[in-house]
């Protein structure tokens, strides 16, 4: 398994696992708490702030150890991630607003959620077409 | 020849330098041997540095090494 590979095992793997035992739990929870307010939006900028910071700069500093062409396929697979992404978001919002219509409500909890699970449909797909790319390579 | 028109002579000055192996190509330019593996088939065309550091390691101009197919 090259590093490429290890890579998307290894981001695919802690998404999973901070989406779907840490977020969606933590935002359920606080749905059932109806926890609003400054102070619960400060808490989670503190928890998830330093999360996201820390992934971006290892992510810069990890992108040294790739060449240039395994830099070239990381290029490629974050532009799916962030199609992936904005065509989940569209598609589900606009599936939302004609299900449900314009004119009604919908549990701020949705709000949320949508993202979480558009990052982890997103991190799929970048996790598969970099281990797609790889196994291509081992076959040739 | 890859779909930009490059083709290269990589696998011959490789055998001409004592059958030298992708592995310690790569390791002389610095990528891996899944990316010398890539050029030499055509599938990715190199970066002018990466292309230049190739030439250099077989004691060549990166013309000798690539060449650009008239379309």
């Amino acid at each position: 398994m090259n590093q490429l590979e290890k890579k998307a095992w290894a981001e695919l793997i802690f998404v999973l696992v901070i989406i779907l035992f840490v977020s969606i739990p933590g935002i359920l929870y606080c749905s059932e708490e109806n926890a609003q307010g400054w102070g619960w939006l400060i808490v989670c900028v503190l928890i998830s702030g330093p999360m996201i910071l820390n992934g971006y700069l290892s992510e810069v500093k990890n992108m040294k150890q790739f060449d240039e062409r395994q830099q070239a396929i990381l290029r490629q697979s974050f532009s799916i991630f962030a199609s992936v992404f904005i065509f989940y978001l569209l598609i589900f919002s606009f599936a939302l607003f004609f299900l449900i219509g314009g004119g009604e409500r919908v549990p701020v909890v949705w709000m949320p959620m949508m993202v979480l699970t558009g990052i982890v449909l997103a991190q799929c797909a970048q996790s598969i077409v970099i281990l797609i790319q790889c196994a291509k390579e081992d076959d040739e | 020849m890859s779909k930009d028109g490059l083709t290269n002579t990589i696998r011959r000055f490789r055998f001409d330098a004592g059958e030298m192996t992708q592995q310690a190509l790569a390791d002389k330019v610095g990528v891996t041997r899944q990316t010398i593996i890539a050029i030499e088939q055509g599938r990715y065309a190199p970066s002018l540095p990466l292309a230049m550091r190739i030439a250099r390691a077989f004691g060549k101009q990166v013309e000798e090494v690539f060449k650009l197919e008239d379309s």
